[in-house]
């Protein structure tokens, strides 16, 4: 089985290198013939320009807190005992989640971040509900997101606190409804080793963290590509606009808030520019965004089995999108 | 020879070209272009981390035999070396006007205290104050008594429409990164506007007037100039 794995990992590594060198040739050929200036000129392009700056921005923005998250994690792995964590997260499923929910208080790890950590805590056999509401709640239920929320929407509580509540609603409901899933790590994300017993405590903390940010990092461009691609070419406007009535206006604001990817720290501004939006509509944007964003989804599926990122993520979607629209028929705002 | 096919090789190469990246991105000052200053100490933050993790691995490397490069990890390394290609490549400028119509411009905005503009002594260009387009649409949102019928100067950056008597001037706010970049934006009626070219960065000199809750520039007159070295507002 193995041979026959090697063999399929060596042809497909050839591919890579054949076309890599050929993409350098072709390359190195425009640039003999004078012709390289067309392919410049090209570049100059605006949406290729709004392409590069996007995915750029996000990658710039993301990767420091994939690298503090990356670090945190280690650090875990190397001074946190799974004894230690266990205490914090009591055996009670229930309560597990709401403490899994407020963690974000104590670590505003942003979304990108949280997966890093959250993959750890599972593998340090923390329970799912805990660990499940945490990597949902954290990147809202935090005191920079709290505030930037109420400055965004001139200091209106009912929405700050209408957005919290939310978000704490969908996550322990759905890390209780998925708890009893046990096996939902990804197998390349198990890391061996054995090779690495003589390793110190330190180096040990920057090999784990190496390997998150390697393979997270991967996924955090992939998310980005798609974030950015759809940032060049739709617009946010004909998109709003067809929203006929309060259902269609929590789903297609719910929609764009995964489209978009914007950092949990930041969306509440762009949700508040949607003037003529129904208030749930834009909870529902700024709920929805930071739990299933294209880019943390595509973080989920480095780490979870794809089975289990399924049901996550259609878990979420409905539980943000039925409490978006009672709220829009029932509440003031 | 044999160190190209180690895996170790690409994944400390990986690391290394993004220690590079992030120290010429931030030495050069492109960092503005791409998020809000106020992030910048995280990225100093990231760039140390990537050190530490890169000498962390070349004294791993020397210590153990490290496995061959798989499919895995080189569709890693292309995926983390896409985005640096890129950007070196294509060498942005700044976020055009298409991401402006792409993102709706808009005149409304969070947050922004207008006790703090009034207090502030500003400058003069002749008999036009100069403001930025966030000052004029706070003022015209809370104090609209303070800016109806003034004369103003505001640079930005032209967005034609149909109309050849009328362009937007546009600046990007930006909260965290250009990602959520949100085009703002004042109308400015000028007889001349055919002349400008779209996307060209313009000062435009005028009265503001108050219409139906909108604020709009009569420009007496519209000046080419330079593009300035953050063109974003934060």
């Amino acid at each position: 089985m193995s041979t026959i794995q090697n063999k399929k990992e060596n042809v497909l590594t050839r591919i890579v290198l054949v076309v890599g060198i050929s993409f350098f040739l072709i390359i190195l050929n425009l640039w003999n013939s004078g012709n390289l200036g067309v392919i410049l000129q090209l570049f100059k392009n605006p949406r290729i320009q709004v392409f590069t700056i996007v995915v750029t921005a996000i990658l710039l923005e993301a990767i420091p807190f994939i690298l503090i998250g990356a670090l945190l994690s280690g650090l875990i792995e190397a001074f946190v005992s799974e004894e230690k964590i266990r205490k914090i997260f009591p055996s009670n499923r229930f309560l597990s989640a709401v403490i899994g929910s407020f963690l974000g208080i104590i670590f505003p790890v942003c979304s990108c971040g949280n997966v890093v950590v959250a993959k750890r805590l599972f593998k340090k056999g923390v329970d799912t509900s805990g660990v499940l509401a945490y990597m949902l709640a954290s990147p809202v239920i935090n005191p920079i997101t709290f505030l930037s929320t109420l400055i965004a929407f001139s200091y209106s509580l009912q929405i700050a606190v209408g957005r919290v509540l939310i978000t704490f609603i969908v996550a322990v409901a759905i890390s209780l409804m998925l708890s009893k899933n046990k096996d939902i790590l990804k197998e390349d994300t198990v890391e061996c080793c054995f090779h690495n017993h003589n390793l110190s405590k330190t180096e040990r903390i920057f090999h784990h963290a190496e390997n998150d940010f390697l393979l997270m990092g991967k996924y955090l461009v992939l998310g980005a590509i798609a974030a950015g691609i759809f940032q060049t070419f739709i617009s946010r406007e004909a998109f709003i606009a067809l929203s006929g009535n309060k259902v269609l206006s929590v789903l297609l604001m719910q929609i764009l808030g995964i489209l978009l990817s914007l950092c949990s720290f930041a969306d509440a501004f762009v949700a508040s520019s949607f003037v003529n939006m129904p208030s749930f509509s834009k909870i529902a944007f700024m709920v929805a965004g930071p739990m299933m964003n294209i880019t943390v989804s595509i973080l989920y599926l480095g780490t979870f089995k794809k089975r289990f990122v399924l049901k996550l993520l259609i878990s979420i979607f409905f539980a943000v999108l039925i409490l978006g629209t009672l709220g829009t028929f029932t509440g003031r705002m | 020879m044999e160190v190209f096919k180690k895996r170790d090789f690409y994944q400390a190469l990986t690391i290394f070209i993004w220690i590079l990246f992030l120290f010429f991105t931030v030495a050069t000052g492109k960092l503005e272009m791409y998020i809000n200053k106020r992030f910048f100490p995280l990225t100093i933050i990231g760039l140390l981390v990537l050190l530490a993790l890169f000498i962390n691995k070349i004294k791993r490397v020397k210590k153990e035999d490290t496995e061959d490069i798989n499919i895995q990890s080189s569709l890693s390394f292309i995926a983390l070396l896409f985005p640096v290609l890129l950007a070196v490549v294509v060498r942005p400028c700044s976020l055009p006007g298409l991401a402006a119509s792409k993102r709706g411009i808009s005149q409304e905005f969070a947050g922004g205290n207008v006790m703090e503009i009034l207090k502030t002594q500003l400058e003069m260009e002749g008999n036009y104050k100069k403001l930025n387009i966030k000052q004029v649409l706070i003022l015209a949102k809370e104090k609209p008594e303070e800016i109806d019928g003034k004369a103003v100067s505001v640079e930005g950056f032209v967005f034609k429409q149909k109309d050849p008597e009328r362009f937007i001037l546009v600046r990007f706010l930006i909260t965290c990164c250009a990602a959520d970049a949100t085009p703002l934006g004042i109308d400015v009626l000028y007889s001349n506007t055919r002349e400008l070219k779209q996307d060209s960065w313009v000062k435009v000199y005028g009265k503001c007037r108050i219409e139906e809750d909108k604020i709009i520039i009569m420009a007496d007159d519209v000046k080419e100039t330079q593009k300035p070295s953050n063109v974003y507002l934060y």
